[in-house]
């Protein structure tokens, strides 16, 4: 038995879906999360499959979701439907429903977030609901886990059932051009589906019509009576079956939904008076995220990050008086003991230890960071911030629709170049892709956190600027790309539906966290410790005194000749060291790569101050968060770009840009402080010359044009 | 025989180092096969239902 479940985006679908099935399809407090459907097992029933659909406001196949839904319902037909309903917004939501209850198969409606209705005062009448839908109505609260067995009960009941036929009726004339349709072209179908595809066929559905093959005598016949229906409300028909939807809805949820404070401002329109307000948004943002970034990374996390480092993976740690010495002493005495080769004691130690252990010190600063962020999701305060920036994103040629990408992108940029799919214009989602990964997400924060302790005093501070740094790149590059050809169209409007304001659930923020932290984790013990050998290998290995083994000198190694080869390129940015640029290289991997990286060459990320002045350890970081992503971002832009050379002008942007950025800022850097190379200092000068006059004279010329 | 026996200490250790890598290399393969290079903590197969060829724009 397979069970759907639709519904409105951000109505709770995957939620409930994680719910029934126990899977963890990641929830977002944001429309658009899912983007495709997405099957599970019912945990009760193993014969039940649950599948979650994209959200969708209608079946019209007009965005990729609504395709995705639409044929899924109409062609693979479940065999119950559990039509999601957001309870707050329950005038909106139930436009779907009429849809869906069109289709013959049978429907529950679960009224969700129904713990919300009753706290703000206010009553839905379910049985009268039920009545004029035609279908059982139940109500629900996936977050609090409320009704949800009750809902399934009776979803498989129906579905037992079998089909159902369709309830709610229009107008006379729109019923008359139904009831000619059923006649004419689709008589022959089942009784429960004629209405659906009667529908749409008045709507001139050209896909329906396609599919239908029906033939041009009976269309134009039927062309008649849309035509006759048209002159009588004097719209076209799409609009009157939307408005007679609408008139149908309205007299229903008059009827049904009590409010209790008819002209009250809701909770949630109190609290966005402040939080949204024109002038306070962004500063109470900026706020926000201080004092998150302080928290995980100078507080709690902070405080088990250096125990990690210098306790468990370091030398050693005192507890109840005793010492109890770190993993590489006791890892020592051990291999010593069982008479292990010297070379084989360092790989382990010095290589696959040091590189894993580098990384996992980090595990408590990135679960308390992923812990505030979840519960700023979850609360619903993430899905104003996409709002608040469409403002200032539009300024800068792009739309708040780019922002939810970039949103998800600080977790991972996979899923954030993946989430531009919701972007309709094209030339937005290109560019939407291309600068997702300026925003530091995830695998890049040890990088950061690294240089932020080890150059810097106010390491909070750091990590904040280096958020903002990647936001900055966003707009910048949304300047420059809107001045060329290829991403001139005008920007789409951005709608988004604000959820209201809940308390995020322990359950959901710590399952949502802790997942993410457990990649990291994961990562440690694949991608870094494989690469940690390699690397170690490659450092030891090289040719001295005319011949190839273990080196003496690090210097001599096969890395290091390999590093200092492209040096050369990196010198103008401040950083033309091998251990940098090979450390930059191994980025492309997995960005955390880099911490590891140090870990390895240097023996300890103490001694980068060896390699970096501060200055330069900023265009290091700054050429890192910019440049191009690891490998598998690249695949996920190619997937998304399809095609090989808009993939290859993404990355040779990104990597441009990000030498462009850093070179500007070490050799003006540099002048500052009266050491500079006057070479390098005239290219930057150009470049920034350049800049301006992309920016503002080509403006011009469009203008006069 | 007097070799293995001298060096067993290194044998057995560079055994499992060699069996850890090889494990990590084969975990690293799964993952890739995935879709999104195991690297997704979000999508948890989302991407990879995403990233098959129907699903593409």
């Amino acid at each position: 038995m397979k069970i759907a479940l639709a519904g409105n985006p951000n109505c709770g679908k995957t939620l409930l879906f994680n719910i029934l099935t126990g899977s963890n399809q990641y929830v977002g407090n944001w429309p658009g999360v899912t983007v495709e459907k997405k099957e599970g097992i019912y945990k009760k029933d193993p014969d039940i499959t649950v599948v979650d659909l994209p959200g969708v406001y209608s079946l019209s196949p007009y965005t990729p979701e609504e395709i995705v839904a639409r044929r899924f319902l109409t062609e693979e037909r479940p065999d119950a439907i559990l039509n999601v309903v957001d309870g707050t917004n329950l005038e909106r939501n139930l436009y779907l429903s009429t849809q869906l209850s069109e289709l013959g198969i049978p429907t529950v409606i679960a009224v969700n977030m129904m713990d919300m209705v009753k706290k703000a005062g206010d009553s839905i009448d379910l049985q009268y609901l039920s009545k004029k839908f035609g279908c059982a109505a139940v109500e629900i609260s996936a977050l609090k886990n409320i009704g949800i067995d009750l809902a399934m009960e009776t979803v498989i009941e129906k579905a037992k059932n079998g089909c159902v036929i369709p309830q709610h009726r229009f107008s006379g004339e729109v019923e008359h051009a139904l009831a000619h349709i059923e006649e004419a072209a689709i008589h022959s179908m089942p009784d429960e589906q004629q209405r659906w595809y009667a529908i749409k066929i008045f709507e001139r559905d050209s896909s329906v019509i396609e599919k239908l093959k029906i033939p041009q005598d009976v269309l134009s016949h039927i062309e008649f009576d849309i035509r006759h229906a048209e002159e009588e409300f004097d719209d076209d028909a799409e609009s009157i079956i939307t408005n007679e939807r609408y008139n149908y809805i309205t007299a229903i949820t008059e009827k049904c939904f009590h409010k209790k404070n008819k002209d009250g401002l809701s909770q949630s329109y109190k609290i966005d008076r402040i939080l949204t307000n024109k002038y306070l948004a962004l500063p109470i943002f900026a706020l926000i995220m201080l004092i998150v970034y302080y928290l995980s990374i100078s507080g709690i996390g902070g405080f088990f990050s250096k125990f990690l480092e210098t306790g468990i993976f370091g030398e050693g740690f005192s507890l109840f008086g005793k010492f109890i010495p770190g993993v590489p002493i006791l890892l020592e005495k051990f291999l010593t003991s069982i008479n292990c080769a010297l070379w084989l004691k360092e790989l382990i130690i010095d290589g696959i230890l040091a590189g894993v252990g580098g990384i996992l010190s980090f595990t408590p600063q990135m679960f308390m960071l992923f812990f505030f962020l979840s519960i700023l999701e979850d609360c619903g305060y993430m899905s104003r911030i996409a709002f608040l920036m469409d403002k200032l994103f539009r300024h800068f040629g792009l739309s708040g629709q780019s922002f939810i990408p970039i949103l998800v992108g600080t977790g991972c940029s996979v899923p954030g170049i993946m989430a531009s799919r919701t972007i309709k214009n094209e030339s937005d989602r290109r560019m939407t892709i291309i600068t997702t990964s300026f925003i530091p997400c995830g695998a890049k924060l040890p990088v950061i956190w690294l240089l932020a302790s080890t150059f810097f005093l106010k390491k909070s501070w750091i990590v904040l600027s280096a958020y903002l740094v990647g936001i900055a790149s966003v707009l910048l590059s949304g300047l420059i790309l809107k001045k060329t050809k290829l991403f001139s169209q005008e920007i789409t409007p951005f709608v988004m539906e604000l959820p209201n304001y809940h308390m995020p659930t322990a359950k959901n923020v710590l399952r949502s966290s802790g997942e993410r932290t457990l990649s990291f984790v994961k990562k440690a013990g694949t991608v870094i410790l494989v690469s940690s050998a390699v690397l170690w290998t490659m450092q030891r290995l090289g040719f001295e005194n005319g011949s190839f083994g273990l080196v003496e000198s690090i210097d001599n190694s096969v890395l290091a000749k390999l590093g200092s080869i492209l040096a050369v390129i990196f010198k103008p940015l401040g950083f033309g060291r091998w251990e940098s640029v090979v450390a930059s290289l191994t980025g492309l991997i997995a960005k955390e790569n880099i911490v590891s990286t140090f870990s390895v060459i240097l023996g300890s990320v103490s001694e980068l101050p060896r390699l970096f002045t501060p200055l330069s350890a900023c265009t290091f970081l700054i050429f890192n968060l910019l440049c191009a992503p690891c490998v598998a971002a690249m695949n996920a832009i190619r997937k998304e770009m399809n095609s090989g050379k808009w993939t290859a002008f993404a990355i040779f942007y990104q990597c441009t840009f990000a030498y462009c950025v850093s070179l500007m800022i070490y050799q003006f850097g540099s002048a500052l402080s009266g050491d500079f190379n006057p070479l390098s200092l005239t290219f930057a000068v150009l470049i920034l010359v350049f800049g301006i006059y992309f920016e503002f004279f080509k403006k011009k010329k469009e203008i006069i044009k | 025989m007097t070799f293995i026996f001298e060096n067993l200490g290194t044998i057995i250790t560079f055994s499992a180092v060699c069996a850890v890598i090889i494990f990590a290399l084969i975990k690293i393969k799964k993952d890739r096969k995935k879709g999104c290079g195991g690297v997704c903590s979000e999508c948890h197969g989302g991407c990879c239902e995403m990233n098959k060829k129907e699903n593409q724009p």
